[in-house]
């Protein structure tokens, strides 16, 4: 299964390659074939962002260690945005240009890739940052009394309380 | 070996009452059994894991993604005495949850 650490360089190399073609005008060159390669190219993307999006909410619903998490997933974020500013200049550059039916065909695909993307970014986004969150103070009083419990016979081994 | 963990009446009842779905809570007590009672030397010991400005403790915090809930990511942080970890108790002194 895909994640997110797995694929940007893939997505990052496609949207540069073709925030190229479109700003040096030779998106109107693109033969039917290399259209049709574009268009398959963006389902490919977004089923691996879709897999990697599966992926990074089964791990996190089962729980993980905050601070691996953050340090495992930190640089794909900070890719994700790089490919999504540069998916965002095609999109723009697509919205202000005349185009013909077939390549409008490829940039609604494109468009439905970069909806993906902005989608995993946040999602993403949002997790590391919580992972990443300070600690905020500890009570030491709560310590103290958890130690005193401790010492006087007062506290239990944990044992499950939930059905599994 | 796993340790045994210890918990406080108050702590446990902190727990029960996290605003978390059942299945969630079932993970939080799945964190407590394999990143808690399973902790290894390395990750105890680790200077990044010591609490402060009193190093006595350690911290460890899960990130959990509540699907089955309110569909949104909440971390708890616990903090562990391991003063009695050569005799294979681990003591939770502290849990905060930060929704």
């Amino acid at each position: 299964m895909a994640t997110a650490t797995m694929f940007p360089g893939l997505a990052v190399g496609f949207a540069e390659a073709m925030a190229n073609t479109f700003e040096t005008g030779r998106v109107e060159e693109l033969t039917p074939e290399e259209v049709s390669t574009a268009i398959r190219t963006c389902v490919f993307l977004r089923d691996l962002f879709t897999q990697a999006r599966q992926s990074i909410e089964e791990q996190l619903s089962q729980g993980v260690d905050a601070r691996a998490f953050a340090a495992k997933h930190e640089k794909a974020v900070a890719d994700l945005e790089e490919v999504v500013k540069t998916a965002q200049r095609v999109v723009t550059k697509a919205r202000t240009s005349s185009l013909l039916p077939p390549v409008q065909q490829f940039v609604s695909s494109y468009r439905a890739l970069l909806d993906d993307m902005v989608s995993l970014h946040q999602f993403l986004a949002e997790a590391v940052a919580k992972a990443k969150l300070p600690v905020r103070p500890v009570d030491w009083n709560r310590v103290q009394e958890a130690k005193a419990a401790y010492a006087s016979g007062e506290t239990k081994p944990f044992q499950r309380s939930s059905k599994s | 070996m796993p340790y045994f963990v210890h918990i406080t009446d108050a702590d446990r009842a902190y727990l029960n009452s996290l605003p978390l779905s059942d299945k969630a809570k079932e993970r939080v007590e799945d964190f407590i059994e394999y990143a808690i009672a399973q902790v290894d030397d390395a990750f105890r010991n680790d200077p990044a894991n010591r609490t402060r400005p009193d190093t006595g403790y350690f911290h460890t915090d899960l990130l959990l993604f509540d699907v089955w809930g309110d569909g949104q990511l909440h971390r708890i942080n616990f903090v562990v005495d391991d003063e009695y970890a050569p005799i294979g108790v681990l003591i939770v002194v502290y849990v905060d949850h930060q929704g």
